[in-house]
Order: structure tokens, then C-alpha cells, then sequence
């Protein structure tokens, strides 16, 4: 089962973070918007680390964040944003729906690799 | 030259007074400030005018066209985002000129007709309608977007330009709106599919060859991260954003397409900000251009542009901190 869920419209985006982190040994699955990311927390509540975009069709990623804080009740998850956005805002609305980390895009593996693994044990 | 409209300061490198002072009246007549510079005195003018919108240089600038074609090299070197308007001598083909002097220079114009200056002014003097610091923040921005997507190409760009043209370049071409306060309309990004398909590294864990599947992804994920630098930088704070008014519905019109004539038109003919960057594989020579074009069709307001100098610096130290993961 996958410890981590990619979500990102970007078949570009899924390619590259899902890539890299399965060449460096991490379960990883991976979901087209905040719809399919939510749907595939649902059937697999084991997942560990959630690495997601803001701006999707469909449902938003903090849309998601707060349904799987609320709908599918999931305390435990760590969600860490992957986004262009970078306002005060954004944050602090994903902070307030339980995000636990936040990266600006382009997405540096190397720089969070560790980090992820923990969040992912 | 109007009170009303925003002045342009170009560099006049001209070796003869009397026709250094007929070129800047013409460019006075185009709201264009001309400082004429001597040869020895390039360097710190340079230096001194970090604000030029351009430069008017004579094909016999320095006493000969090879002369000429030194400082097109060092201008080229020095300030890259600068368009080189070049003066001709004569309208004949321009063969015979130094290889610099048919390379650098964004356009040219012809002594004997002088409408043929008026043109080029209005073609490639970007300041005119854009500020240079947002060209040159665009710019800085894409830039790095293109070094992270392609880290193994070399990157580089032509110097902006203006166009009103309203014709598809290359193959495949992604839209995204741009709204501010300031500014509304559309960032297009175009290029062509088998250059750019030759060009893309092979995708971790996949063994089939790149198609042009990837090609739209990568060139919609490049358009999504400009759009989003621009926003970061340009829009700032998206709550205040809203509160201003700037997120609400506003007017829109349609965009019109016509396949068969490769016709795109945005609905008015406002100036387009269009800056070409090539990627280049340093092993294969293969290049691919991306065309990047910035169309304030609905909405443009120089004035409220007002990036300062410091908040510019402040984006700057921004870019470098993109990729790096904020733990709450």
C-alpha cells in the first residue's frame, strides 16, 4: 500500500515528484485533482504523507485538505502543499485546514527528500 | 513629444553631430529621448543610464562598420534586454555587413527613409508601453521556471518586443488569464511539438519515447509556473486581492481562433509583450523555441504598475527560496 499520494492536474508534476520519489525507495500513488486525491485517501486510509497542488479543476487541494479533516475525519495524515501560490493567505488558510508543510514550486527533490521520509514513517 | 505618455531614453551612437541631431528629432517626434554618446564614454553611459528603453546605432558607429560591430558585441554582452535599432546606410541587402551587425540588432532602418526608423521605434522600443522592470522581472521569472523544467539545456532569450500581430506561432499554445489591478488579459505561451519532443529528457520509470503528450504537459505546467510567479510577485496578497475588487467577475470577450488561418485575436489591439527564449541541448546543438507573449486585452494601466525597487530585490531573494519546504 502507498505511504504517499501525489496530487497534481499536471500529469508533468505527477510524473516528475511520483518519479523521483519512487527511485529513492518511497510507496507512491498518485490522483489527477482533490476529488480523486480524496477518493483514494478514502480507500486507503494508510497513507502517510499527502504531497498536493492548490489550483485544480474539480476540487482545490485545500478544499481537499479540509474534507479529509472533516469527511473522512483523518487526523493523522501529513499534508504538504506543492503550489505556485506563495501568499500570506494561502497559507494561512492551509494552515488553519491542517497543512503541515508548504513548498513553492519548481519541486527540488533532493532539498526534502529527508523530510518526506520522515512525514512518510 | 506628448506630456501625456511615457518617454523612452535611447542611446544615439552616431559618430556625426549634424545626423545625430536629425535622428533625435525623429525620435523626439516618437516620444523617444535620444542621448547621443561618444565611442570612449560607452561604457560608463551604460553604467549611468541603467534606464534605457533602447539603443539607435550607426552601421559606420566608431569609424567603420567593424567598429560598429564591436560595440553591437559588447552591448550585446552588457545589456542583453536591450533592443539595437541599427541605421543603414543604404536599404540593400545586409550581406555585406559584419556577422554582429546582422546578429545583434533587433531591426533596422534606412538613412533615406526615415518612416522606416518611425516603424522600428514602434516595434521595439518595449518601454514605450511596458516598464522595463516588469520585462525585466517577466523575464527573470520564466527564466528560472525554464532552468528548473530543463536543468540539462542551455537557456536563453531574444530581447522583448512589441507586436500586434495576430497570427498562431508553432504548433501547440497554452492560455491562462492574468488579472490584477492593473493589468488584465492573457499569458499565451506557444512553441513547435517535434523541436521541443527532441529536446525532453526521458521520464523517470517510463520507457517509451516522449510524445506530444508530454509536450502539451510540460509546456501547460511552464505557463502554470510563470502565471503563478507573476501572481506571487505582481498580485501579492490574494485576500486583499478580493477585497480590492480584482477577483470579482469582470468584463470579458470572446477570443476568436480560426485553424485554418493560424488567426488568433484577443479582441483589441493592444501592444503584445512577446519575448522569445531558446533551449538549446549543448550536446546536439537541437533548439527549440518557446514564444512567450504577455496581451493586456482587457486592461492595462502603466501607472498602476509600481514595483519598487526594494520589493524587485525582495522577489529576487524570493525566486532563489522557491523549492524549499516551509514546515507549519
Amino acid at each position: 500500500m502507498a505511504k504517499i499520494l501525489v496530487v497534481d492536474d499536471s500529469s508533468t508534476v505527477r510524473d516528475e515528484v511520483a518519479g523521483f520519489l519512487r527511485k529513492n525507495g518511497l510507496d507512491v500513488d498518485t490522483a489527477v485533482d482533490g476529488k480523486d486525491g480524496l477518493a483514494k485517501l478514502r480507500s486507503n486510509p494508510g497513507v502517510k504523507l499527502v504531497v498536493s497542488d492548490v489550483n485544480m479543476p474539480n476540487m482545490d487541494g485545500l478544499t481537499m485538505v479540509e474534507k479529509i479533516r472533516s469527511e473522512l475525519a483523518n487526523t493523522a495524515v501529513n499534508v504538504v502543499m506543492l503550489t505556485t501560490e506563495s501568499s500570506p493567505a494561502m497559507k494561512e488558510r492551509g494552515k488553519a485546514a491542517g497543512v503541515r508543510g508548504w513548498i513553492v514550486k519548481p519541486f527540488k527533490g533532493e532539498a526534502v527528500l529527508e523530510t518526506f521520509r520522515k512525514l512518510a514513517g | 513629444m506628448n506630456a501625456n505618455k511615457p518617454v523612452s531614453k535611447l542611446l544615439l551612437l552616431e559618430s556625426d553631430t549634424a545626423r545625430a541631431e536629425a535622428i533625435a528629432q525623429i525620435g523626439a517626434a516618437q516620444d523617444c529621448a535620444c542621448v547621443p554618446v561618444r565611442r570612449e564614454a560607452l561604457s560608463a553611459a551604460l553604467k549611468t543610464h541603467y534606464d534605457l528603453g533602447g539603443v539607435l546605432l550607426g552601421e559606420d558607429f566608431g569609424g567603420s562598420r567593424e567598429a560598429a560591430a564591436a560595440v553591437a558585441v559588447a552591448l550585446e554582452a552588457e545589456r542583453p534586454e536591450l533592443p539595437i535599432i541599427l541605421r543603414r546606410a543604404s536599404s540593400g541587402s545586409s550581406d555585406d555587413l559584419p556577422e554582429p551587425l546582422r546578429r545583434v540588432p533587433c531591426g533596422s532602418w534606412f538613412e533615406s527613409e526615415p518612416e522606416t526608423l518611425t516603424s522600428a521605434l514602434e516595434a521595439h522600443v518595449f518601454s514605450h508601453d511596458y516598464p522595463d522592470p516588469l520585462v525585466d522581472g517577466i523575464t527573470d521569472m520564466t527564466l528560472g521556471r525554464l532552468r528548473g523544467l530543463f536543468p540539462d539545456l542551455e537557456v536563453n532569450w531574444d530581447t522583448p518586443g512589441i507586436v500586434r500581430d495576430r497570427i498562431i506561432f508553432g504548433e501547440v499554445l497554452t492560455l491562462i488569464p492574468i488579472e490584477t489591478g492593473w493589468c488584465r488579459g492573457w499569458l499565451l505561451m506557444q512553441t513547435e511539438e517535434m523541436p521541443l519532443i527532441e529536446l525532453l529528457p526521458p521520464r523517470s520509470g517510463r520507457d517509451e519515447a516522449s510524445d506530444f503528450r508530454d509536450v502539451n504537459g510540460v509546456l501547460a505546467e511552464l505557463t502554470n509556473l510563470v502565471w503563478g510567479a507573476f501572481r506571487n510577485r505582481y498580485l501579492g496578497n490574494a485576500s486583499a486581492a478580493d477585497e480590492a475588487g480584482w477577483g470579482r467577475a469582470q468584463v470579458q470577450v470572446p477570443l476568436l481562433i480560426n485553424h485554418r488561418r493560424r488567426y488568433l485575436s484577443f479582441g483589441s489591439d493592444n501592444p503584445q509583450l512577446c519575448i522569445k527564449y531558446r533551449l538549446t541541448c549543448p550536446n546536439t546543438g537541437r533548439e527549440v523555441v518557446i514564444d512567450q507573449r504577455f496581451v493586456f486585452s482587457l486592461g492595462w494601466s502603466r501607472e498602476g504598475f509600481d514595483e519598487t525597487a526594494a520589493q524587485a530585490a525582495a522577489a529576487a531573494v524570493e525566486e532563489q527560496a522557491s523549492g524549499e519546504l516551509e514546515l507549519f
